[in-house]
C-alpha cells in the first residue's frame, strides 16, 4: 500500500550508480548537466509552487486552503467551482431541484460516473461521504458545514447514534434527496466545499488514517493522486475516468512544496516553476519591485484581518473603550506601509465584492471622535488607563503592525500597550482560552455569503473568542438565514453587522487580504482572479504556441 | 564483552532520553489542533485529542508510548457477526485462554441492551470483544487483523469495562468459518513503532523517517566527506608550515569557513554559482548536481573545525618525544608523517568526528529549507513548532540512536589507531 517504494529508486540510490558511471569531476559542469538531464523523470506540464508540505490530503480533515486545493482535484463533490467566478456548478450531480420551501434539495447524479479505479459511483457514495464527516469518529474540524442538514449537528455531537436519521438520503442509485434544518440559501456553495467530496468507502476501511496513501488510490475528481513524497513533490496525473476529462487542460500537474521564499522565487525566476500561488513565498521585503512585474498578479479576495477584543476583561468590556482603540487605527498607513500587497482598508467585517450582500458602514479613521468615546469611558485623555497587551504571532509583518498599532495607541490616546509575541500554536491556544487582551486575528470566508463571516460571532459560536455575547445578534442572524427573500436577508443581516462594527465592536476590522499569484502571463492561462482565491487545477493550461511569439 | 556492555548500556539511555523529551515536549505551552478555526463542536474536540491519546494522564501516554499499555491485545478468534440490529449468543470475539460459559454470555447481552438501547442500523455489524484488561478497550480504537483494520470499538459495556462492542466495518474478512486470528495493532517504541504524526495524518513518524532519513543520510555522508577531504589536508599544511605564512593563511581561511553561518553563504553561492553562472541547479533534490551546492554549504562549517583541530594535532604529535627520536634514528620526514605522526594526530578529529556524523546524518535545518531538499532536518524544526510531539520525541531519538551507535564505533576505531588505548 506504501507509495513510498517508488521513493527507492529516487535519488540517493541514484547518487551512487551515476557517481559510479562519471569519473568522480563534479565541477566539469557542463557535460555532466546534460547526461543528469536524461536521468529526470518525465516533466510535468504544470509546476506549482504550492505551500507548506501538506497536512493531509484527505477532504474530511484538511483544513489548509493550499491542501484542499490538492484534495479538491483528487475528489469531487455535488458541485464544484466555477474556474472564472467560483460560483458553484454541476459537478458529480447533473442536476438538482430544490423545493418550495427552500429546505428539500433533490440532486440527480451523472450516470457516468466512475472511480479513478473504474468501478462507478453512485449516491451511497455520497451519503458514505458526507455521514463520514459528520460522524464524531472522524472528528472532522470542518464537520459544521455540513449542520445544515437535518439532524446532522446532533449525529455530530453523539446526541443520535443512527445515521440514517440524518436528513441525506439515497432514492436509488442516482437520486439523492437531502433535507435542511432551514432554508439555507448558500447551501449549493457548501456542496462545492472540499470537505463535502465524494471519497472511497472501501479505501477509507481498508487502510484506516492513511488511505490516501492506497495503491491505486481511487479518486472521483479530474486527478489522480500519482506520487506524493514528503517535502519533494506531490505528481498528480490526468484521471481520465473522469466525466469531464475532454475538460481537463493538462496530463500532469508537479506540486511543490517550500517553506523558503527566496527559494520558491529563485525557483520561479530560473524557470523551474510556472505559478507561486502562496502569499507566504513572495518575499515581502521585494514586494515594491516583484509587484511591478507582469507576472505578479493582485486581486481581492474574502479575508479580513482585525482585531479581538476580549470583552470579558476590564476596561474592554465598554464599547466605548474598543471603539476608541478601533478608531485610532490608521488603516490607510498600515496597507500603505505594511503589507503593500494592494490590501484595502477595512471599515466593515464582511469584505466588499459579495455577490448578495453589501456591508453597511462602519467606522474609518477618527482620532478626535476616538479620544471622547475614551473620555467618556472615564479615561480622559488616557489617565488611568490600564497597561494591556497585544498578542500576535511570530511574524515580521505582524510585529511591524503591532509597533505601528503601539504608537498609534500612545500617540493619540495617551495609552500604553505591550507587544506580546507568541509562536503559532501558543497563540491560537491563548485565544482560545481567552488569556488575551487586544488580540490580532484573520478570517477567510468558505464560501461566497455573509454567513462566513457573520457566524463566527454568534454568542455560543467556537469562533468567537471574544467573549461578546448578543441576544439580539443571534435573532438577526437567525432570522435572516430562514428568509428567502434576497434584499430583505440583506437588510436583517446588515443589522446584525451593524452590531458588530458600529454599535458593539467586540473587534476592530483592519484590512482586508489581497491575494497575490505570480505566474507567467503569456505562458499560463485558465488562472482567474475570484473572491475564495481557488483556482481549480483543471483549468489552467498553457498558452497555444501562437500566443508566445 | 565490553562492546557487548556498551550496547546493552544504550537501552537505558534511550529510555531516559524518550522520557525526558516526551515530558518536556508535553510541558510545553501550545496544542497541536488549536488554530483559527475550532472545531465546530466540542464533542469532534474531544474525539480529536482521545484519536490520539492527548486526553489521557501523561504518565499513561507515556507508557502508550513505549509500547508498554496500549493496543497490543492480541491472538482474539472465533467471530460471529450479528445481522441483527440487537446483539446475539454468538456475536462475541472470544480469547482462545478464557471460553466462556452460556450464562456469562447470557448475562453479557443482558448488560448490552442495557448499554446500548438503541439498535443497530440495519446493514451494520457488531460484535463483543473481551479485553483481558479495560484499558486497552478504548472507544474508537481500530481492530485489525494481521494486516487490515476490520472494525473499531464502539463502547463499553458499563457494567463490565473488560467487555467492548466493536463495529466491524469489514465483517466479510472476520467470518466464523474462517475462524482468523484477529488481534490489536502491534504499536509503541518497543515494537518499532513512532506513533502517528499530529501534523502529517496521512503519515506515521515511521513513514517519515523512512522516507526522508535515506535523503539526509546521503546528504550528510556527502558532506562528511568534503569536511574530511578538504579538512585533513589544509590542517595538515598549517602544521607542517607552522609559524610561517602559509599557517597563517591556511588558519584564517579555516576560521572564515565556520564563522560564516550556512544561512549567508548558502544564498551567495546560489546567486554566484546558480543564478549568474548556470553551472548548478538552484534548488531541489533529483540528481547528483543538485547535490553539490549543499554538500559545499554544510560540509564548509565542519572543515574549517577539522582543520583546527588536525593542525592542533599534528603540531603537537610531531613535538612529542618519540618523534624527536625517531628523527635522531635517522627515519626518513616522510616515515615519520604518515607511519607515526598522522596515526596519534587524528584522534581529536575522530572523537569530534562522531557528534558531527550523528548531526550531519539526521539533516540540517538551514541547508534543506534553503534548497528545498526533502531531508529530516525541516521536522525537526517544525514538528516543534507544530507541537507535533511524537514527531518530535521520535527524531530526538533518532539523533541520541546514531550519535551512541557512531561514538561506539569511534570508540572501536580508537584502539585500531592508537595501540596505548585498549577497550576495557
Amino acid at each position: 500500500m506504501k507509495r513510498s517504494t517508488t521513493f527507492l529508486g529516487r535519488f540517493p540510490g541514484r547518487l551512487v550508480q551515476s557517481f559510479q558511471r562519471f569519473t568522480f569531476l563534479p565541477f566539469v559542469a557542463a557535460t555532466a548537466l546534460l547526461s543528469s538531464s536524461c536521468l529526470e523523470e518525465q516533466k510535468a506540464d504544470i509546476v506549482i509552487i504550492n505551500g507548506a508540505e501538506p497536512g493531509t490530503l484527505d477532504p474530511a480533515i484538511v483544513t489548509v486552503q493550499a491542501d484542499a486545493r490538492i484534495s479538491h482535484s483528487l475528489f469531487e463533490g455535488l458541485a464544484r467551482l466555477n474556474p472564472v467566478d467560483a460560483t458553484p456548478i454541476p459537478a458529480l450531480a447533473e442536476k438538482w431541484e430544490i423545493s418550495e420551501d427552500a429546505k428539500t434539495y433533490t440532486f440527480h447524479l451523472r450516470t457516468n460516473l466512475i472511480w479513478s479505479t473504474g468501478e462507478p459511483i453512485t449516491s451511497k457514495d455520497v451519503v458514505y461521504s458526507w455521514i463520514r464527516v459528520l460522524d464524531p469518529i472522524t472528528a472532522s474540524e470542518y464537520a459544521g458545514q455540513l449542520f445544515y442538514v437535518k439532524n446532522g449537528e446532533e449525529f455530530s455531537s453523539g446526541k443520535i447514534k443512527d445515521p440514517s436519521l440524518v436528513g441525506i438520503k439515497a432514492l436509488d442509485a442516482y437520486t439523492l434527496k437531502v433535507e435542511l434544518v432551514n432554508p439555507t440559501p448558500f447551501f449549493l456553495d457548501l456542496c462545492a466545499l472540499t470537505t463535502l467530496a465524494v471519497v472511497p468507502q472501501k479505501t477509507i476501511e481498508k487502510y484506516g488514517d492513511r488511505w490516501i496513501m492506497a495503491n491505486p488510490l481511487p479518486t472521483s475528481g479530474s486527478y489522480t493522486l500519482e506520487t506524493w513524497r514528503i517535502h519533494d513533490k506531490i505528481r498528480l496525473r490526468k484521471n481520465p475516468r473522469h466525466w469531464d476529462a475532454q475538460n481537463t487542460r493538462n496530463n500532469i500537474i508537479d506540486l511543490l512544496p517550500s517553506e523558503s521564499a527566496m527559494t520558491a522565487m529563485n525557483l520561479y525566476q530560473a524557470g523551474q516553476a510556472d505559478v507561486i500561488w502562496d502569499k507566504n513565498l513572495i518575499p515581502g521585503e521585494l514586494m515594491d519591485v516583484l509587484r511591478k512585474q507582469p507576472d505578479c498578479h493582485l486581486y481581492d479576495y474574502l479575508g479580513t484581518f482585525f482585531m479581538r477584543f476580549n470583552t470579558t476583561k476590564k476596561p474592554f468590556n465598554d464599547p466605548r473603550v474598543r471603539k476608541a482603540l478601533a478608531l485610532t487605527i490608521d488603516k490607510q498607513r498600515i496597507v500603505e506601509r505594511i503589507t503593500k500587497s494592494g490590501e484595502k482598508p477595512a471599515d466593515h467585517f464582511v469584505p466588499n465584492g459579495m455577490t448578495i450582500y453589501k456591508s453597511p458602514d462602519g467606522y474609518g479613521y477618527d482620532p478626535e471622535q476616538a479620544r471622547k468615546f475614551l473620555a467618556e469611558a472615564g479615561f480622559p485623555g488616557g489617565k488611568g488607563f490600564p497597561t494591556f497587551q497585544y498578542l500576535f504571532k511570530v511574524g515580521e509583518t505582524d510585529k511591524q503592525i503591532g509597533v505601528e498599532l503601539q504608537a498609534m495607541w500612545r500617540d493619540q490616546l495617551g495609552i500604553n500597550m505591550e507587544l506580546r509575541p507568541a509562536e503559532t500554536k501558543v497563540y491560537y491556544t491563548s485565544v482560545t482560552a481567552m488569556d488575551y487582551d487586544v488580540a490580532r486575528s484573520s478570517w477567510i470566508g468558505d464560501y461566497n455569503d455573509p454567513n462566513t463571516f457573520l457566524d463566527m460571532f454568534l454568542s455560543n459560536g467556537g469562533n468567537n473568542r471574544t467573549g461578546w455575547k448578543n441576544p439580539r445578534y443571534d435573532d438577526l442572524l437567525r432570522e435572516g438565514n430562514r428568509q428567502l427573500d434576497v434584499k430583505k436577508r440583506e437588510q436583517i443581516l446588515q443589522k446584525a453587522e451593524t452590531l458588530l462594527i458600529h454599535d458593539e465592536m467586540p473587534i476592530a476590522p483592519i484590512y482586508y487580504y489581497a491575494g497575490v499569484l505570480f505566474f507567467r502571463t503569456n505562458e499560463i492561462e485558465g488562472i482567474y482572479y475570484n473572491l475564495l482565491d481557488e483556482h481549480p487545477f483543471q483549468a489552467i493550461g498553457r498558452k497555444q504556441a501562437k500566443g508566445k511569439l | 564483552m565490553y562492546f557487548l556492555r556498551r550496547i546493552l548500556q544504550m537501552i537505558p539511555v534511550l529510555l531516559v532520553v524518550s522520557f525526558i523529551g516526551f515530558m518536556l515536549l508535553r510541558a510545553m505551552p501550545g496544542n497541536p489542533f488549536d488554530s483559527e478555526r475550532k472545531p465546530a463542536t466540542p464533542e469532534i474536540e474531544r474525539n480529536l485529542q482521545a484519536k490520539f491519546h492527548l486526553d489521557e494522564s501523561l504518565w499513561k501516554q507515556y507508557l502508550r508510548y513505549l509500547g508498554v499499555v496500549g493496543d497490543a491485545y492480541v491472538n482474539v478468534s472465533g467471530v460471529a457477526p450479528a445481522e441483527t440490529g440487537r446483539m446475539q449468543e454468538n456475536d462475541f470475539f472470544q480469547t482462545d485462554s478464557q471460553p466462556l460459559s452460556d450464562a456469562e454470555k447470557k448475562e453479557i447481552i443482558q448488560l448490552a441492551d442495557q448499554t446500548y438501547t438503541d439498535p443497530a442500523p440495519v446493514g451494520t455489524k457488531r460484535v463483543f470483544l473481551i479485553g483481558k484488561d479495560s484499558e486497552t478497550l478504548r472507544t474508537n480504537a481500530p481492530v485489525r487483523t494481521e494486516d487490515e483494520r476490520v472494525g473499531y470499538v464502539e463502547g463499553r459495556l458499563k457494567a463490565k469495562p473488560n467487555v467492548a462492542i466493536v463495529r466491524l466495518t469489514q465483517p466479510d474478512l472476520v467470518s466464523a468459518e474462517v475462524k482468523a486470528s484477529v488481534k490489536w495493532a502491534k504499536s509503541g517504541l518497543i515494537n518499532g513503532d513512532l506513533g502517528p504524526s499530529l501534523k502529517y495524518r496521512n503519515h506515521t513518524v515511521n513513514d517519515i523517517v523512512k522516507q526522508c532519513l535515506p535523503v539526509s543520510m546521503t546528504l550528510g555522508l556527502l558532506a562528511f566527506f568534503f569536511a574530511m577531504a578538504t579538512g585533513i589536508p589544509l590542517g595538515c599544511y598549517m602544521a607542517l608550515r607552522r609559524g610561517e605564512w602559509g599557517d597563517y593563511v591556511g588558519g584564517f581561511v579555516a576560521m572564515l569557513s565556520f564563522c560564516i553561518p550556512s544561512i549567508v553563504i548558502a544564498p551567495l553561492l546560489i546567486l554566484w554559482l546558480a543564478v549568474k553562472l548556470k553551472i548548478l541547479p538552484i534548488a531541489l533534490w533529483e540528481s547528483p548536481w543538485h547535490a553539490i551546492l549543499p554538500t559545499m554549504v554544510l560540509g564548509l562549517y565542519f572543515s574549517g573545525r577539522i582543520a583546527r583541530l588536525m593542525r592542533e594535532g599534528l603540531s603537537t604529535t610531531l613535538n612529542a618525544e618519540f618523534i624527536t627520536t625517531a628523527r635522531a634514528k635517522g627515519v626518513s620526514e616522510s616515515a615519520i608523517l604518515w607511519k607515526h605522526a598522522f596515526r596519534l594526530a587524528i584522534l581529536p578529529v575522530l572523537s569530534y568526528s562522531g557528534p558531527l556524523l550523528a548531526d550531519l546524518l539526521t539533516g540540517s535545518f538551514v541547508v534543506e529549507n534553503i534548497f528545498q531538499i526533502p531531508g529530516l532536518g525541516v521536522f525537526f524544526i517544525n514538528s516543534i513548532f507544530n507541537k507535533d510531539y511524537l514527531m518530535t520525541v521520535g527524531l530526538v531519538l533518532l539523533y541520541a540512536l546514531l550519535l551512541l551507535v557512531i561514538n561506539l564505533l569511534v570508540d572501536a576505531s580508537y584502539s585500531l589507531l592508537d595501540r596505548r588505548v585498549r577497550n576495557e
